[in-house]
Formats: C-alpha cells, structure tokens, sequence
C-alpha cells in the first residue's frame, strides 16, 4: 500500500514537470507585463528595465526556465514579483482555509446529495424526483455570486446569524467554523446539486443491471436490494465525480472565496494572473497540481475500498 | 397429468409504447409437471423471457405489466399478489438463472455472500449456517475448491464458474421451480454442454420443474420434454418433445428447423427467415407469420387458434391443422 | 442547538460592537485582492496609495482634504527658504520626530536617503519626477539643501506627502532591504503592524506621532474586491469606511442608507480620447475633428451621473494649476462631423480599431462613446482584451485609438508632459504615456516648466492646450471623481474635499463620535 502511494507520487513527477513549462510558457506568451503591473502607469522605460534586471526577466528565456526548474525541483518557489513575500508563506497560510472550505462543502454536498439522489431515482418520474431535478438545476444554474449574496443578505445582515467578512482566525475553531457555515452552505448546495444528478443516474443505471434483477430473482426484500446491492455499486461514478469535483473546487471556488471574503488559493492564483506575477502563479500551479495528485491519488484509493475489482 | 407445479392461464403481459398498452405476451397458457421440463422455444423479443418474468413477478414496471391471466405456483395464484408475499416465494419456491453470467452477478459482492444471501432471506439461518450450506451448494454445482473461492468475488470467475454459481444461487433454497432464460447461450461450447449436463444432472437429483427457455433447438432435443414454440408473443405450436422434432406443423416451427445448421453460431441467422417480425404497435388480427409464411393464403387474415394437431400436439395455424400430414412428404 | 446559539453569539459580538466604549478601530473596505507594495516609492495602485498617506509624510503636505498646490504646508519641514534664482532650496526639520518601531529620530539624513531612493528608477516608480534635481544634501542632522538642474514649476510639489515626496527610515530600509516593502518604517500617525496575504493589513497607532497620539487605535485594511459583499459588510457594521463606486445608482442607493454618508471627492480622473496623429486615417486632421465633433460630452456625464462625473473641458483635468477653459475646444455636432469626413474622403464612413481593457468600467464607457461614434458614422473596431495586456498593448503603440483615464499631480506641467510631450511618446526609450504621438506643444511646456513668471506661465500652458486641442491629439471626455461611504458616527477631523492618496486621509484627528 504504502508503495503503491509512493510509486503513485514519483509518477506524478513527469506530470508536474509538464505542468511546470506549460505554466512557464503560458504566462510569458500571454500579454502583459509584470513590471507594469508594479510600476503603474507612469513607468518609464528605464524603470521597467531596472524593474526587469532585478526580477531576473532580461536573462535568456531559457535561463530562466533552467533557473525555475531548477528552484521548483529543489522546493524553492521563490517570492512573489508583486509583494516579494514568500510563495510558501503565502500559500502556507490561505491552504488550510482552502482545505476547510472544500472538506466542508463537501461533507454538505454529500450528506444533501447522495440521499436526495438515491430518493429520486427511487421514486423516478414522481413528484420528489421531478423537484429534485428541478432543486438540483436550480442550484447549479445558479451562479455562486447571486446565490452567495443572497445568503449573506439573509444571514448576514437580516438576521445577522453570521459576519460578512469571512476571514477567519485559524488558532480559533470557533470562529473559523462561524466563518465556514456560509460560504460552504453556499458551495455545499452547489456541490449537492451536483451529486444529487450524479447519484441519481448512477443509482437509475445500476437498478437496472442484471444483477439488482438477479437480487429481486433471490426473493431479497427491496430495501435490502438498494441497500445492499446497488449502494456499492453506484458509488463509484459518485466518487470519481466528487474527486473529480475536489479539484475543481480547490481552484474554482474563487468566486465563493470572494463573495465571502475568505482567503483562498483560488483567489490568489486570481489576483496572481490580474498582476502577471510569474513566480507567484508559477508556484500556485506547481501547489495546485500537486493538490490534484494527491486528490486523485485519494480518489483511487477509495474506488479500491468500494470495488474489489480495482484492487492491485 | 399429475397435478401442475406451475401453470400458465391466458397470459397477457402489456408495455407500454407512446402512451398505449401493447401485449408483449398474449394468451399464453402452459403448464409444467413436477419433474418436467418444457423447452420455451422462439426468436429473441417473441416475448418468451417476458413470460418468465411474468411467472417471477419481475416485469419491469412502471412500463410494463401483467394485464390479464392466471399464474398459480404449487396451488397459489400469483397475479395481484402483493410485492412482500411475492418475495417469500422468489428464489425460494420458484428460481431463475439468467443469460448473462457476466454481468448477473453483483460485482462487488463475494461470491459466498451472494448465494448464503438467499438462504438467510428465505430460511432465516445466522451468517455462519448460510455460509456453511452455501459452500455445500457450490461444491455440488461442482465449483473446484469452493472452500478457497468461497471469499472471491465474480470477476475472479470464468463464464462458465458463474453460471455455476448462478445456478447454485437458484438452487440454494430447492425451489419447485426453475426457470432458466437461456442459461447456456453466453458460454463457449464445450461450457455449455458442461453446464446443461449439470443442469440436468441436479433437476434429477431435486425433482425440479424446469422451464427452459432457448432460441437453440440443439439444446431443446438435449433437455426438454415437451416443447412449446413462440412466436411475436403467442405460442403458435405446443408438443411432446419426440412429436416436434418428427413433426414439425406450424411453418414458423419448420423454419426454425430450416435454420438449425446455423443456429450454433448465433441468434442473428434467424433472419434467413425472409420478412420481419411485426412490431408490438402493428401485430395484424390474423395469423402474425402470415406476412413471413411462404404457405400464407385465403385465411390467414383471421385470428389463428390452437387446435390439436393429434394428442398433446397443437398448432396455431388453419393450414396446418385442417391438412395436416401433407406436408411431410412435401419436405 | 447550542453550538448554533453559541455561533449566533459570536457572530452578533462581532457584527455588533459594545456601544459603550468609544470606537477606536477602523475597519476599512477597498476593493482589491491584496496589498501590493508597501515600500511607498513603489505604490502605484489605489490600495497601496491611500495606505502609505497613512503611514508616510512628505517634507510639506497638503493640507488634510485638500488638494490644492496653493496651500501647502509644513509637514516633516517646519521651514524653508528659496535662493532668488529659484534653484536652491533649504529645509529646516522638525525636531524629535520619531520613526515607527524604535528606529529613532528623524534627520537629515533620512530625507537625504528617502530622495535619492525615490529618484533611482532601481528603487522607486517614481524616479522620473526627481529628474530636475542636480544634488541633495544634508547640511546638518536638521537642514537639507536641494538644488535644481532647472526650474520646476512647483519644487515643494515634488516633495509633499506624495508618491516620491514620502519619506522613509534609512536605517529601516539598509537593515531590512528587500524586506523593507513587506514591513516599511516611516513617521506617520499610524505605524505597519501586520499584514494577511488575501485578507486584511494592520495599522496600530503611532502614540509617538509629532502631532499627538492618533485617536483611533487601530486600522483593519481588508482587501474585498466583490463589490457586492463589500457593500453588504458596511451595511451590517463591520466596515465602517468604504471603497465606493463612482456610478450614480450606486451613489444614490448608498446614501439612501441610514447613518452613512458618501463622500465625493478630488481628485477627478480624466478621461480621453488619445489619438494617433502618425497613422491612417487618423493622420488626416479631418478625421481627428470629426471625431471631436461626434463626442456629445453631456450626454456622456449624463450616462455616468451628475454627481459623481463632470464634462472635461481641457485635455489637462479642471483645478490643476494652469488649467483654461479657453483654448478652442468644438462641443458635439454631427453635421459636422460627417462633412468633415466627407471632405477627408470618407463620405461613407470608417472603421478604426481600438484595443479596449474589459474592466467593466472602461469598457462601458467606451461602448458609450462608441455609439456616439457611429452617430457620425465612425466604426469603433473595439478588441477587448484583459487589462493587463491593454496596459501592455497600447504601450506597444498597437492601438490608433486609445481611452485612457488618470489623475496627476494638479499642475498642468506633468499631465501634458506624460501625454502630450514627444520625450513620452510610446515606444521610444523616454517613453510615458503620449499614444498621440504628439508633439506641437513641446516648446510651450518645457517653457513653461522652467518659467519663474508666474502669469508668463500661464499663458504658455493655457497656449499648449490650445495647440493640442486645435492638433486634436487627444479628445476630452468626461473626469470622474473619487467615492466613498462611511458611517456618519466616523469622523475625519477635517473637511474632505480631495485628497491625492485617492482615499480618506487617516489623520491624528480622525475619530469616532
């Protein structure tokens, strides 16, 4: 097992290589220039120059990427052209508000969504299964900038349950849970919209399989047959859509992290990108798909818990 | 005849197509011996998995349903039978195995698990003395070391091993009844005669009734008694065995026959019969092979009965119950 | 239940402060992702602006709330004296003034240090402003002497608390170095306490600022780019000052609000039209007047609200020194815009390519003017592009046309030197920001600069304007000025009728009632 983790990491290796020059590449083909970013509108030419000889961007293009490949592979991510801090530092300190908001819309858009979806399909094309479809395309046709202001509307400020302002304190587990109610109710319900379809199809699709009728054929009573016989199996579509969605959500809860004013990694790979700050995104993309791996890495492990056939 | 395990009366089982009812089975009526097996013959869609399914209680519904007829198990009426009393009498009274060992199995379940399943369902014994009585199962449907595969799950098995295991799943509980849709077809020939051989060899032992369902005549001379022949959702010729095979009356019968070189390699080379089944939402009131039959002529357009063509043989055909014999020697 | 009561408990003594004590701390909202750069000399973006006017002064200031060159005022220096020449200037420091942090006095030293870093373009965006100065010198701890290469319009503009005028610890930034713009030392009424990347900056007071110990303790900068959100979280008391929007609904809704007042304020952003006299069809003056001619300038404030824009009426934003009013610039007429360009050959219309930033302010404004355009039948070809790469692009002089928004030091020298002066012209080694590439008024506003008469000028900057406005370099439309909300339990301490950090000034007086 343990082998199996570590062979998975070392195989990560190429990937993140590959991510690394494509990120490297990207960032220098796509317009825009770092030092404008950081000068402002007045710069002049020579001061862009300067500003260029000391972030290291008048050398080679090729030197470059040796010198960043080079710091990446020894763990060095380097600082931010734009604020100069440590990337590490940076990342270090909005990760675990990033860990809490996924974990937690997670743990919502599952306890909501496998059982609406397992009920749904239960009761195909009746009432509850037509208004989970319709509460289902609703929560995801709707984006997380209306549906997220309107839950601080309510909360917030009529009622006054929760702040707007969602920074939390890390060394309080109070106040970053106060914090994390909101933001991952609203991701949550976006996240269960998601695996309630998922779950639905997959539970439809696996009742009929041959062997649920196999099962029905046995005399095993219903409840025993969903239970027992098509849970296992149709977890396994909703696993590889949650893990699927892990990563997505890991970056794409930018726009959560914004409305609710979190700190977050997809908020400062945002701010990265509006500034060009090459090492910063550099070293965001590296973190991110390292995250990816690791997800995945996880998701793989779970299908073999679920399914004997993935054992090794 | 001793009194029926199983019979069939005017069994109408409908589905639903663009908002109408269509009969997918339609008057079908049989009857099953103890001990006796009767081969359900036709091409794949003629509506003979459907009847079984019927017997089952398992027409997928909300789109299908049983509109008519009379099931009766060892004395009990099974249409309008409540969902819960049915469940006692599947898989204990009455059993069926499926065409498709691949996929007829729960992939992540052991296979121990899922034969001892039924045993604990049916005849309430703990975990351990379901298991231990499953292991007895498995050894008779001579799977090698069941001890040892006991704890392996159904893709560790072979196509053959699993129909072993299907059928020792249907075993499991003695059921009078046995109903097996096309258990044979999926597996490679050698498999096959293995599997049909123990087929045969534990209906002996347990005195099963079996209803085998098959589009390969090959097999039917193999296992049958008696032979009932189905045609787009009716039976168009019911007999003995020795009878059909000598004395095939009705042409769709004959055509089977015409096809049985073939018919080893796959279902598909029915379509040497010229023409097409009608479809469920076009069956004409008259003879449903009429448009395929090379002999179709003046009354053909009414609707077709079984009439005996001599005792215990009947056919659905004018032509050949009102002439019978003639075409013999046309042959 | 009762993790949910406990919840509602802390979210309510969060949101609802004890009313009993005075208020001490700020909670600021401003619309951004992060701080930028802290090092004053390097902040360039709004955010970082209005921070380092809390935390720097400059050797004279402006007086709190006001923008106007006219009334300087001692700050860092209590005096100074001018040699008749105009080229030689003495500052006398204040004594005792103390750094943040323990980093002791200041002296002349630091202000020595703190020009010469903001004039080296290694160190300082703003090195270009410190150009006309020959030397910089200490004469003691408390005198500094600067002397001039030429003469500047305003010398003590170049040194308030302004961009390049802040001044900074020298020993802060040689023992800190690189890190000094991560944690910068300046004498300010409020001092850098900490800094959460994406979330929030802390200022503590300076209880040893010369001018008394700040009223208000502490200042939360929280970095809230949705709009929306910011909004909610003034509306529910956790701000009490707030980035605004310069957009009428947004100005009326807000004021609508119980307790809150919106402060609208200097200075006003300009925004023109910059065309490139050097390519077709924009060679051809005709097309140039023509387009003058097609911008309809009251419908454009009308578009963007009465109180928080105005019609710009020179290609130098009202109120700066030197501004006129009289220098020949033509109001909207269609007639004319199209005979115009009938004569220039385009009696059927043209289309002109315009790279456009998609910051939703920008571009709506110029799908504005777009239309106004078309009236005449001129096709605006917008190509949207992210802002960053707009910045990039019509640096690259890719643009004919170019829409560009600013505010400058209010003196007319420096708007018309970065726009319209050939040294600025793009893409060459001097470069600024003149996408005209004009260069008819060269000779006026270098007169101008080093001109000691004072109505002399005058006259030469009033006659550039008219030059590049008959040349039509660039077309005026509309200047926008600055908003902002606050609780009106907030007090600044003095009247804001402008303010060039872009932002409330934070002052020792500032307070809560």
């Amino acid at each position: 097992m343990i082998f199996y983790i570590i062979r998975r990491l070392l195989a990560a290796i190429p990937t993140l290589l590959a991510v690394l020059t494509l990120v490297f590449l990207i960032v220098r083909v796509v317009p825009g220039d770092p030092a404008i970013a950081i000068l402002g509108d007045r710069a002049t030419p020579d001061g862009i120059a300067a500003l260029h000889a000391k972030l290291g961007l008048d050398k080679p293009i090729w030197q470059q990427y040796v010198d960043f490949i080079g710091q990446s592979l020894s763990g060095d991510f380097g600082r931010s052209m734009v604020t100069g801090r440590p990337i590490l530092t940076d990342v270090g300190a909005v990760l675990p508000h990033t860990i809490d908001l996924t974990l937690a819309s997670l743990i919502v858009g599952t306890v909501i969504g496998v059982p609406v979806g397992i009920w749904a399909a239960l009761h195909r094309n009746r009432f509850i299964d037509y208004t989970a479809r319709l509460l289902s395309l609703i929560g995801l046709s709707f984006p997380v900038f209306v549906s997220g202001i309107f839950i601080l509307l309510l909360f917030a400020l009529h009622w006054r349950l929760f702040p707007v302002i969602g920074n939390a304190r890390l060394d309080d587990p109070v106040d970053r849970l106060d914090k994390l109610v909101l933001p991952a109710a609203t991701l949550g319900l976006v996240m269960a919209a998601y695996i309630t379809r998922v779950t639905r199809s997959a539970m439809l699709s696996v009742l009929g399989e041959d062997y649920i009728r196999t099962a029905r054929a046995k005399g095993v009573p219903w409840r025993r047959v969903v239970w027992r016989h098509a849970l296992r199996n149709a977890a396994m579509p909703v696993v590889t859509v949650v893990g699927l969605y892990i990563g997505i959500l890991i970056g794409n809860s930018v726009l959560t992290e914004i409305v609710f004013n979190r700190p977050g990694l997809g908020k400062i790979i945002v701010g990265a990108l509006n500034q060009r700050d090459y090492t910063m995104l550099q070293g965001l993309m590296v973190i991110y798909c390292f995250l990816i791996v690791v997800v995945n890495l996880i998701t793989d492990l779970t299908y073999g818990l679920i399914d004997p056939r993935v054992k090794q | 005849m001793a009194d029926p395990v199983l019979s069939v009366e005017h069994l109408r089982t409908e589905f639903r197509i663009g908002g109408a009812w269509h009969p997918a089975v339609d008057d079908v009526s049989f009857v099953l011996a103890p001990g006796e097996t009767l081969a359900l013959v036709g091409e794949s869609g003629c509506g003979k998995s459907v009847t079984a399914l019927s017997v089952m209680g398992l027409v997928p519904s909300p789109q299908g349903r049983i509109a008519g007829g009379r099931i009766v198990l060892e004395g009990r009426a099974l249409v309008g039978l409540p969902e819960p009393a049915l469940e006692r009498l599947r898989g204990a009274r009455m059993a069926m195995i499926f065409q498709e060992p691949m996929t007829s199995l729960n992939p992540v379940m052991t296979i121990g698990a899922q034969v001892a399943e039924a045993m604990m369902v049916h005849q309430g014994l703990s975990r351990r003395q379901a298991e231990a009585k499953a292991l007895a199962v498995l050894d008779e449907v001579k799977i090698p070391s069941p001890a040892r595969r006991f704890h392996e799950y159904p893709h560790q098995f072979s196509g053959g091993m699993r129909q072993r295991v299907m059928i020792a799943m249907a075993l499991a509980c003695e059921p009078a009844v046995l109903l097996a849709d096309e258990p044979t077809t999926a597996l490679d020939v050698t498999i096959q005669a293995q599997v049909l051989g123990l087929l045969a060899d534990l209906k002996q032992r347990h005195g099963m009734a079996v209803l085998f369902i098959t589009h390969n005549l090959g097999v039917v001379a193999q296992i049958a008694d008696r032979v009932a022949v189905m045609y787009a959702g009716q039976i168009v010729e019911e007999g003995p065995v020795t009878a059909i095979f000598s004395r095939p009356a009705h042409p769709y019968t004959r055509a089977l026959f015409a096809a049985i070189p073939r018919m080893d390699r796959d279902a598909q080379d029915l379509a040497a019969i010229a023409g097409r089944v009608p479809s469920l939402d076009a069956m004409p009131t008259g003879c449903r092979f009429a448009s395929r039959c090379p002999q179709a002529q003046v009354g053909c357009e009414r609707p077709q009965v079984l009439a005996p063509l001599d005792e215990a043989h009947v056919a659905r055909c004018h032509v050949a119950t009102a002439v019978r014999g003639n075409w013999h020697q046309a042959d | 239940m009762l993790i949910r009561a406990a919840l509602a408990a802390t979210a309510i003594a969060f949101t609802l402060p004890a009313a009993a004590q005075p208020k001490t701390t700020l909670n600021v909202g401003i619309a951004a992702q992060d701080i930028g750069q802290l090092d004053p000399h390097f902040a360039v973006s709004t955010i970082d602006r209005v921070l380092a006017a809390w935390m720097f002064n400059g050797l004279v200031r402006f007086p709190p709330g006001s923008i106007d060159p006219a009334r300087l005022e001692p700050d860092l220096a209590e005096s100074w004296e001018a040699s008749p020449d105009g080229k030689t200037w003495t500052f006398h420091l204040r004594h005792g003034v103390q750094f943040h942090g323990g980093f002791g006095e200041l002296t002349a030293d630091d202000v020595v240090f703190s020009l010469k870093k903001a004039g080296d373009a290694k160190t300082s965006a703003f090195s270009s402003e410190l150009r006309p100065f020959q030397t910089i010198e200490a004469i003691d701890p408390y005198t500094v002497r600067v002397v001039l290469k030429e003469n500047v319009p305003s010398v003590l503009g170049i040194l308030t608390n302004y961009a390049q005028g802040f001044i900074v610890s020298k020993k802060a930034v040689e023992r800190r170095g690189d890190d000094f713009k991560r944690n910068p030392i300046g004498t300010g009424p409020f001092a850098f306490a900490s800094v959460t990347p994406n979330q929030s900056l802390e200022l503590m007071a300076n209880q040893a600022y010369f001018r008394g110990a700040p009223k208000i303790n502490k200042i939360s900068y929280r970095f809230m780019p949705s709009d929306a959100s910011r909004d909610l979280a003034f509306q529910s008391g956790e701000l009490d000052l707030n980035y605004g929007r310069a957009d009428q609904a947004w100005v009326n809704r807000t004021k609508a609000l119980p307790h809150t007042i919106v402060d609208v304020f200097e200075p006003a952003e300009e925004g023109q039209l910059h065309l490139n006299t050097t390519v077709k069809p924009l060679d051809d003056i005709r097309v140039r007047q023509a387009i003058a001619y097609a911008i309809n300038r009251p419908e454009l404030v009308r578009w963007r609200g009465a109180d928080v824009s105005r019609e710009a009426q020179s290609v130098v934003p009202r109120g700066y020194l030197g501004f006129t009013t009289d220098n020949g610039l033509v109001g909207n007429d269609v007639e004319k815009a199209k005979a115009l360009l009938k004569q220039a050959g385009y009696a059927d219309g043209l289309t002109i390519k315009m790279i456009q930033s998609q910051l939703p302010e920008m571009l709506t404004a110029a799908q504005v003017f777009q239309a106004q355009l078309k009236r005449a039948g001129i096709s605006l070809d917008l190509q949207v592009v992210e802002h960053a790469t707009y910045h990039q692009q019509i640096r690259q002089d890719l643009s004919p046309v170019v829409y560009y928004s600013a505010a400058r030091f209010p003196v007319a020298d420096i708007y018309l030197t970065q726009f319209f002066h050939s040294r600025s012209i793009v893409k060459t080694p001097t470069a600024v920001t003149n996408f005209s590439h004009c260069d008819v008024a060269d000779k006026e506003i270098d007169g101008a600069r080093v001109e000691t008469d004072k109505a002399k000028q005058l006259t030469l900057w009033a006659e550039a304007q008219k030059k590049i406005v008959a040349q039509v370099c660039a077309v005026p439309l509309f200047e926008t000025l600055l908003v902002f909300a606050r609780h009106d339990n907030l007090d600044y301490g003095y009247k804001l009728d402008g303010s060039l950090s872009l932002g409330p000034l934070i002052t020792e007086a500032t307070h809560f009632k």
